[in-house]
C-alpha cells in the first residue's frame, strides 16, 4: 500500500510544484500577446479623444486684443457685480482667419464660451444649435461664441473639427492664450455672456443651460436697449 | 511607442485582468458552493501559489501606466486621479515586499487601499459617463469628468485603474490554504 502510493504522491508533487509555472507562462504569453497587438494596431483612438500636436491653422493660435476693463471673476448668477458694467471690446479672428470683434455694435448678443476638452461644452454645443435651428432665437438677438482654452494635449481636438461636426453655425471668436476669458471673469465652461446694444452685462451664467433658460436669456435680450 | 500603443496596450492588459478578475470570482463561488468540484478547486490550487506575485506585478504595472499618463503623456491627473494614485502607489511597495516573503498577511493593509480606491475609480468612471454628477460644469483647470484615452469603446484611465484594483483584491481574497 505504501509502495504503491509512495509514485502517485510523487507525480502528484511535482505536477503541484510545475503549475505555477504554466499560470506565469500563462500570464507571460497573454501579456506579449497584448504588446504585439499594440505595436501591430498603432495609433488612433476609436472615439473622438483624438490628440495632436499645434500648427498655425487661425483656428487654434487666434489670439484676442481686449481694451476696456475687464470684468470681475464671476461667482454667481445672483447679485452679480458685472452686470451693469461695459463688456470690454474683444478683437481677434475667427476661425477662417477673418478679423471679428466681440462688443458694443448696437444689437443684443449672447456669447457663449466653449472649451474644446469640456463635456459640458461637448453637451451643451448641440443644444444650443437645436434651440437656433428651432428658430426660438429672437431676430433681433445675435448669438456669437468664444473658443478658449485651446489646448492641443486635450481631446476632441482641434475645436474647428468639433464644432463644424455638430453643425455649429454661430460666429467663433479664437480665443488660444485665454485673454477673452479671463476680461470677461469666466470661471467654468460653458460660460455666456448676455450684452445689451451698448455692451452691457445683462447677465452671466455658467453651465449647462436648457432650452427653456436659454429662451428666457434671450427674451430678456429681446427687450434691451439696442444702443446707437 | 506613441501615446495611443501604450494605451491599447494597457487597455488589453486591463481586459485581460478584468477576464482574469471574472474567472477568480467564479472559481471562488463555485468552490464555495461546491467544493469537490474539480476544476475550480485546481484552479485556485494553481493560482494561489503566484497569487501575491501577480498581484504585485499588476499593481506594479499600474503605476508605470499612471506615470506614463502623467510625466510622459503629459496628461495632467485630476482630483479623483490622485486619490487613485493614493491607494495604487502603496501597494505597489507592500505588495512585492509581501510576495518576496509569502506573507499573506498584506491582505490586511493592501485590501482596503484596493477596495477603496476602487470604489473611488468606479465614481470617476460615472462622472466621465454623466458628467453632471460632479457638476454643471467644467472647471477652467482640469476636471475629472475629461475622457482623457478611451479604448474599446469602454476602456478609460479609471476604468484601467478599476481593472486593477479589482484584480488585486481578489487575489489577495484567494484562501490561503486550499483543502
Amino acid at each position: 500500500m505504501t509502495r504503491s502510493s509512495a509514485p502517485a504522491t510523487r507525480r502528484r508533487d511535482a505536477k503541484q510544484s510545475r503549475t505555477p509555472y504554466f499560470v506565469i507562462g500563462g500570464i507571460a504569453a497573454a501579456v506579449l500577446i497584448a504588446l504585439v497587438v499594440a505595436l501591430a494596431a498603432g495609433g488612433g483612438d476609436d472615439d473622438n479623444t483624438t490628440t495632436g500636436g499645434g500648427n498655425a491653422d487661425p483656428a487654434t493660435t487666434g489670439t484676442v486684443a481686449v481694451s476696456g476693463n475687464p470684468l470681475p471673476q464671476f461667482t454667481d448668477t445672483s447679485d452679480d457685480p458685472a452686470v451693469g458694467m461695459t463688456l470690454p471690446t474683444l478683437e481677434g479672428n475667427d476661425q477662417s482667419g477673418a478679423p471679428m470683434t466681440i462688443g458694443a455694435d448696437g444689437r443684443p448678443t449672447m456669447i457663449m464660451f466653449v472649451a474644446h476638452w469640456c463635456p459640458h461644452c461637448q453637451r451643451e454645443v448641440p443644444v444650443v444649435q437645436q434651440w437656433v435651428d428651432d428658430g426660438r432665437l429672437p431676430d433681433g438677438v445675435d448669438l456669437v461664441s468664444v473658443s478658449t482654452a485651446i489646448d492641443p494635449n486635450r481631446p476632441n481636438y482641434p475645436p474647428d473639427a468639433w464644432l463644424a461636426d455638430e453643425g455649429w453655425t454661430a460666429p467663433v471668436l479664437v480665443d488660444a492664450d485665454n485673454s477673452a476669458a479671463q476680461a470677461v471673469g469666466l470661471s467654468a465652461y460653458p460660460f455666456f455672456v448676455a450684452i445689451d446694444g451698448d455692451g452691457t452685462v445683462v447677465l452671466r451664467t455658467t453651465g449647462e443651460l436648457t432650452t427653456d433658460q436659454l429662451d428666457a436669456i434671450a427674451s430678456t435680450l429681446a427687450q434691451a436697449p439696442t444702443g446707437g | 511607442m506613441s501615446t495611443d500603443q501604450v494605451s491599447l496596450f494597457l487597455g488589453l492588459l486591463a481586459l485581460l485582468a478584468e477576464i482574469a478578475t471574472v474567472v477568480l470570482v467564479a472559481a471562488l463561488v463555485v468552490r464555495a458552493a461546491r467544493p469537490r468540484t474539480g476544476w475550480a478547486a485546481e484552479l485556485l490550487d494553481a493560482v494561489r501559489p503566484v497569487a501575491l506575485g501577480v498581484a504585485a506585478v499588476v499593481a506594479i504595472v499600474s503605476m508605470l501606466g499612471s506615470l506614463y499618463y502623467s510625466e510622459v503623456a503629459n496628461f495632467p491627473p485630476c482630483r479623483l486621479c490622485w486619490y487613485q494614485r493614493i491607494g495604487m502607489y502603496p501597494l505597489a511597495v507592500i505588495l512585492p515586499i509581501a510576495a518576496c516573503r509569502r506573507d499573506w498577511s498584506v491582505r490586511w493593509y493592501a485590501l482596503p487601499l484596493a477596495v477603496g480606491a476602487g470604489l473611488v475609480s468606479i465614481y470617476h468612471v460615472l462622472i466621465e459617463r454623466y458628467p453632471s454628477l460632479e457638476s454643471g460644469s467644467c472647471d477652467p483647470t482640469n476636471p475629472c469628468s475629461i475622457i482623457w484615452v478611451e479604448r474599446l469603446g469602454y476602456l478609460t484611465i479609471p476604468t484601467m485603474a478599476l481593472s486593477g484594483f479589482a484584480l488585486i483584491a481578489v487575489l489577495l481574497l484567494l484562501p490561503k490554504e486550499i483543502p
